[in-house]
């Protein structure tokens, strides 16, 4: 596949975890894909980790969206600059020390990169994602001197 | 126009003169007059000064950073890459919290804009910057 077909993938991809199409996901991520965000060992192998993930985005932050702001890539990787929002009206984020949901709003970007196989499926990611601004909106930890 | 390989060249060159080998004077020569900070430190400006004033304080907090590049996405007029800083928190690597005297890893992902003539017009990134502050005590990991 080309690159433009492997963006559309990726596009494809985010339109399926915003509508929990996991038939959808695990027809675009293959079974055994090698994630490196920070956190993923904490999560199931595979696909069904990446399942589980947008799970516990929905269970802290149900009204939960996510836009793509920026996408480009060379070869079979894409980049992918991501913006969520939604509010913590569901469960806690106990990783974060909470033990309530905080009914706040929160506002944070990641920047994801996939590596995509010949038929297109996403084989591996690596992301980062800006958890301390999420955890000052969430009120878990303190403003940064500045902010 | 400068073509993404190009493009891929200077990201390169700017991360090893600026930041690995504090050569600020490059980025006073390849950064745009009109650059745009979309990931600014706390209280920085977005312009070309508050980047120059960003590659000098992480110089200082952390004088032994290098940065490994583990991927060069360039594509257009952007440019994506994926790295690992390493350095010992000498001088205070978090603002306002003290020098713990640690080493310290922090993944990386930045992307970066040029323009027709292959100054850096544009940047942002985002940092494991979570996972730092875990390794250096400052925070409880997730």
């Amino acid at each position: 596949m080309g690159i433009d077909e492997n963006i559309g993938v990726v596009r494809e991809l985010e339109a399926a975890y915003a509508a929990r199409d996991y038939d959808g996901v695990r027809r675009m991520v293959a079974p055994g894909i090698e994630k490196h965000t920070p956190g993923a060992d904490q999560l199931p192998d595979g696909v069904e980790g990446c399942v589980a993930a947008n799970e516990g985005g929905f269970a802290f932050f149900p009204d939960r969206r996510v836009d793509i702001t920026d996408i480009f890539g060379q070869g079979d990787r894409v980049v992918a600059h991501m913006r969520m929002s939604g509010t913590n009206t569901g469960a806690p984020v106990a990783w974060a020390g909470l033990t309530e949901p905080t009914g706040k709003a929160v506002d944070m970007d990641w920047i994801q990169i996939s590596r995509h196989g010949d038929d297109g499926r996403v084989v591996e990611t690596w992301a980062q994602m800006d958890v301390p601004t999420m955890l000052v909106q969430l009120g878990a930890m303190p403003a940064p001197e500045g902010m | 126009m400068a073509t993404p390989d190009e493009n891929a060249a200077t990201t390169r060159e700017l991360i090893q003169r600026v930041l690995n080998d504090g050569d600020i004077s490059f980025a006073e020569k390849i950064l745009a007059e009109d650059y745009v900070e979309g990931s600014p430190m706390p209280g920085g400006t977005v312009d070309k000064a508050g980047a120059i004033a960003m590659f000098t304080m992480m110089r200082e907090q952390t004088p032994d950073m290098t940065i490994d590049i583990e991927d060069v996405i360039a594509s257009g007029d952007k440019v994506a890459v994926r790295s690992t800083l390493r350095a010992t928190d000498v001088n205070g690597f978090m603002p306002g919290m003290p020098p713990t005297g640690k080493p310290f890893s922090m993944g990386a992902i930045d992307v970066f804009t040029f323009d027709e003539a292959g100054m850096n017009s544009e940047h942002y990134g985002v940092y494991d910057i979570a996972g730092a502050m875990a390794q250096l005590g400052l925070m409880p990991g997730p």
